[in-house]
């Protein structure tokens, strides 16, 4: 993995602005980005998006032997995969120390929380078990991996469905989808981690960016050591803990994961049932013979700014309604003359457009030259 | 969409669809859809590699193939190399010497046809990421049945049927065959009848290239 170098400037600069009770993207502390799912066409395959961070999981199985010391228990197998089109900075075919760090959140809280009903997979004692394979694919790496990631490996894990399978007398029969309809997975309760960011020992963001979080993880330049750190905590739809992990900074007090955990456990039953809903309404889909591809998530009507000589800007907190205080006027009343102008359009929404007639000319004097 | 060429309305081929910048960390990035099968490949590029894997010539291209599911296979790597051959001819390498340029590809769906979608999604990858080339490319496939008759852009049901399927890939400037590969058994002729229909096929696919390159750029030509 190259270094990824940060500058002291923004560094300084994102600290300052959390500190002040701000973020880059204009969220709230606790406030998260967007969350999409979609499905591919087989059973198992999802895509999740979590503002800019998109994840691809897979789920297949296969008949395998059972471990002998659990002879009637199927196998589940997380791997996580991360090459160069994550980030620029990730080298290819060498495991990263974040794509281990994500294999194991993902094993504690999938496996070791034995959400999966792996009895239930089982098909011959010590002979035939299902092993169902998780292949977490990150698309693009923009902060809250791990979050994106169980929430992708917790869909894909719900949606999938294994096919049938019928005992007589020794022989088994494996059905394909087509001849009899398959079986959904037993999952006993729905984990999802997410991400804390701390930041100046005290200040918590829900859902950190790339950029956040390399910032929080990183040493303040005065030389002192780090004073924050991401928290994930873990948490299934009845609110019980089922993963904590902290890297960075020691905490410097009990009470800030107290408020992590209050705020975190909301968040996690608010994801399941996201979940559940995406995974019911695709299911209903799929009962109408609606044919379902990933290449639904292609979106062809979005106009890239470049073709187009105006550019629309939407503007979070601004109307054309909305009276300009005279103080500002007063301010800017001779403004410097610039090449574009910004023009109310629709409600919201600004529009910059490239002032009409020729462009000015900077006249540089050659006086200086002469001499 | 070029399926709608009334010169060509006998090429015809699945819709279809494409969005590039998919991905806001690499330097180009499309995702590309051709009837039901679906590639999305990211470009990084040019940047800095170790010095044992630098060229003083020309851009060391490297190509990575993730598949869906599963364990890597022989089968990914033979796309690779396909692949890296077919892109090498196309850069301009020798404009980014001592630099590397990495082309990711990932498989969102296979129902036939992959290998040219992922050809096809490579193409406007590298366009999206403003790399230099010497011409685009485009790639078709086809499929021959037990009749001898050519299906091009076959779905699986007719892969299934075929006798021999194949692939070729024509670059824009001349429609000069850059590669093609080949599947079961066909005769000579049924070969050069394939490659002559792949050939008119391939213009859809530098219009379709050509309406979404305009979309977020200016287009000459």
């Amino acid at each position: 993995m190259r270094d990824v170098y940060l500058s002291n400037c923004e560094k300084n600069f994102v600290n300052k602005i959390v500190s002040e009770g701000h973020r880059l993207d204009g969220r709230t502390y606790n406030e998260s980005r967007p969350l999409n799912i979609s499905f591919g066409s087989e059973y198992g395959s999802c895509i999740v998006s979590l503002g800019e961070t998109k994840v691809l999981a897979q789920v297949s199985c296969e008949v395998v032997q059972p471990k002998q010391i659990r002879p009637n228990e199927g196998l589940l197998y997380i791997n996580v995969e991360m090459n160069p089109m994550a980030a620029p900075h990730i080298e290819a075919n060498r495991q990263t120390d974040l794509a281990v760090h994500l294999n194991r959140m993902l094993e504690k809280a999938y496996k070791d929380s034995k959400c999966i009903d792996l009895e239930s997979l089982c098909i011959v004692v010590e002979e035939k078990v299902w092993s169902l394979r998780v292949d977490v694919k990150i698309l693009n790496h923009d902060g809250n991996l791990i979050e994106c990631a169980s929430i992708a490996t917790l869909t894909a894990l719900a949606h999938f469905k294994r096919p049938d399978v019928t005992r007589s007398g020794d022989s088994v029969t494996i059905h394909d989808i087509t001849e009899k309809d398959p079986i959904p997975t037993v999952l006993f309760h729905y984990p999802v981690c997410t991400t804390i960011a701390i930041f100046n020992t005290d200040i918590l963001l829900a859902d950190p960016n790339f950029l956040e979080e390399s910032v929080c993880t990183s040493s303040i330049d005065d030389g002192t050591t780090p004073c924050g750190g991401l928290l994930i905590i873990g948490f299934n739809q009845y609110k019980e803990i089922c993963v904590m992990n902290l890297s960075g900074a020691a905490l410097s007090s009990a009470g800030i994961v107290r408020k992590g955990l209050q705020g975190a456990s909301d968040k996690c039953k608010e994801v399941v049932d996201l979940v559940k809903k995406a995974i019911i309404s695709d299911d209903t889909l799929r009962r109408k013979r609606v044919k379902i591809n990933f290449s639904d998530i292609i979106t062809q009507d979005h106009l890239q700014c470049l073709s187009k000589k105006d550019l629309n800007i939407k503007l979070k907190h601004y109307n054309i309604d909305d009276e300009v205080d005279d103080d500002i006027m007063d301010a800017d009343s001779d403004p410097e003359p610039s090449k574009y102008d910004v023009v109310a359009s629709k409600p919201q929404t600004a529009e910059i457009q490239t002032k009409q007639g020729a462009s000015q000319w900077i006249e540089i004097s050659s006086d200086s030259e002469e001499d | 969409m070029g399926s709608d060429n009334t010169d060509l309305k006998d090429f015809k081929l699945r819709p279809m669809k494409c969005e590039c910048n998919y991905l806001s960390k690499s330097d180009g990035s499309a995702i590309l859809s051709q009837g039901q099968t679906v590639a999305l490949v990211s470009v990084n590029g040019p940047l800095d590699i170790k010095m044992t894997n630098q060229s003083i010539e020309k851009a060391t291209l490297e190509v990575l193939f993730s598949s869906k599911g599963g364990k890597p296979a022989i089968g990914d790597r033979y796309k690779e190399h396909v692949i890296r051959q077919t892109c090498e001819t196309a850069i301009l390498g020798s404009l980014y010497p001592r630099t590397g340029i990495t082309v990711t590809i990932q498989e969102m769906e296979d129902y036939g046809g992959f290998l040219a979608c992922c050809i096809n999604c490579t193409c406007l990858a590298l366009l999206n990421a403003g790399l230099s080339m010497r011409h685009t490319f485009a790639a078709v496939a086809c499929a021959i049945d037990e009749l001898g008759d050519i299906q091009l852009d076959p779905a699986p049901a007719q892969l299934a049927a075929a006798r021999a399927t194949m692939t070729f890939v024509f670059d824009s400037r001349n429609k000069t065959l850059v590669c093609g590969f080949t599947e079961g058994s066909f005769s000579e002729d049924a070969h050069s009848e394939a490659l002559e229909r792949c050939r008119s096929a391939s213009q859809l696919v530098f219009d379709f290239y050509k309406d979404i390159v305009s979309k977020y750029s200016y287009v000459i030509g």
